[in-house]
């Protein structure tokens, strides 16, 4: 073989070897990219889940404001009924287990006085973070007077 | 074809390539905001103004044993407006109804949407007649600091229309931004 040869095999031979590397610096790109969706797929699908149960604590009948056949008024939940709704959880755990899975709900008053309420809270028995989300509501209250408001948030923590 | 020239093709497929890579790069970073979380925002918006304006202020408050909803102290604000040259019915705190309405507003707003980090900014505004410049009722606007300015990416509840028997009317909105 002569020199030219050996030049060109050895040019050839560097080349193919940069390209590897190109192709290896890639895949790593690639597998960090993947694993970075992954993680934001896992935490859309989290959020999305407490989007699912405010919506449905929102609209559940046993916390809801109505009167009569009146349309039910919007983001307003009925302390009255609230307060008892812990008992019928209780009772019925497997109903509601199957609307609200893994979650804990909880009620916020801030005004005009503060205070907490836990009104579902079912754990899974292994995780690793919980999300919180919240939604400013209306806490209608007719034991303290007729037409009372109450100024809150619903926090529903959904586990992961 | 020339050495030379196969060169600078294969220069041309490489820059070719990383731009395309580069795009592909572009298009995911500038991507970031997810769809829940906007949604969560602009449901925070609305479902805020309609909550503040029913909260019952706290029984003892009010001069007169009145225990008003925040839209009446708003509508009160509005019939005596401007708070310098008329004094309101509702005295709460002994404030005038205007400057009662911005506190307690700020208060509230302040222990939600503010304990979040969220930034936000609530206008009111009366309308008296059509056609005429509406006024400010909340000026500057009750918010966080900074508040939400337009230039900002930011949600709104949408105007929230009051109507009031004789001061005509008010027309609410909050911006809430990140």
């Amino acid at each position: 073989m002569n020199k030219k040869s050996q030049i060109h095999l050895s040019e050839t031979v560097a080349i193919i070897f940069i390209f590897f590397i190109l192709i290896l610096f890639a895949a790593i790109f690639y597998f960090n990219f993947q694993k970075v969706a992954f993680k934001e797929k896992q935490k859309e699908l989290v959020e999305a889940r407490a989007i699912d149960v405010i919506t449905k604590s929102l609209f559940l009948p046993e916390f809801l404001c109505s009167k009569g056949e009146a349309e039910p008024e919007s983001n307003c939940l009925d302390m009255m009924k609230v307060r008892n709704s812990a008992k019928i959880f209780e009772r019925y755990n497997q109903t509601y287990f199957e609307i609200f899975s893994y979650a804990t709900i909880t009620i916020n008053q801030t005004y005009p006085e503060h205070f907490k309420m836990i009104v579902y809270d079912q754990k899974p028995p292994v995780w690793e973070q919980k999300k919180p989300t919240f939604f400013v509501v209306s806490l209608k209250d007719e034991a303290q007077g007729k037409d009372f408001y109450g100024f809150g948030h619903l926090i529903v923590e959904v586990y992961s | 074809m020339r050495k030379g020239q196969m060169e600078i093709i294969g220069l041309v497929v490489i820059v070719i390539l990383i731009t395309l890579g580069m795009l592909f790069l572009a298009k995911f970073a500038l991507n970031t905001k997810q769809a829940n979380t906007l949604l969560l925002r602009k449901g925070l918006a609305s479902s805020s103004v309609p909550a503040l304006l029913k909260t019952t202020v706290d029984a003892g408050i009010c001069d007169g044993g009145a225990v008003p909803q925040l839209q009446d102290v708003l509508e009160d604000c509005a019939r005596n407006y401007p708070p310098e040259l008329s004094r309101s019915v509702l005295s709460c705190e002994g404030k005038h109804s205007c400057d009662f309405f911005r506190d307690t507003a700020q208060k509230l707003l302040d222990s939600t949407l503010g304990s979040w980090r969220k930034k936000y900014e609530f206008r009111s505004h009366l309308i008296r007649t059509p056609g005429i410049e509406p006024i400010a009722l909340l000026d500057p606007p009750v918010g966080s600091e900074g508040g939400c300015p337009s230039t900002k990416s930011r949600d709104s509840s949408g105007a929230f229309p009051l109507p009031t028997p004789d001061a005509g009317l008010i027309q609410s909105v909050l911006f809430v931004c990140d």
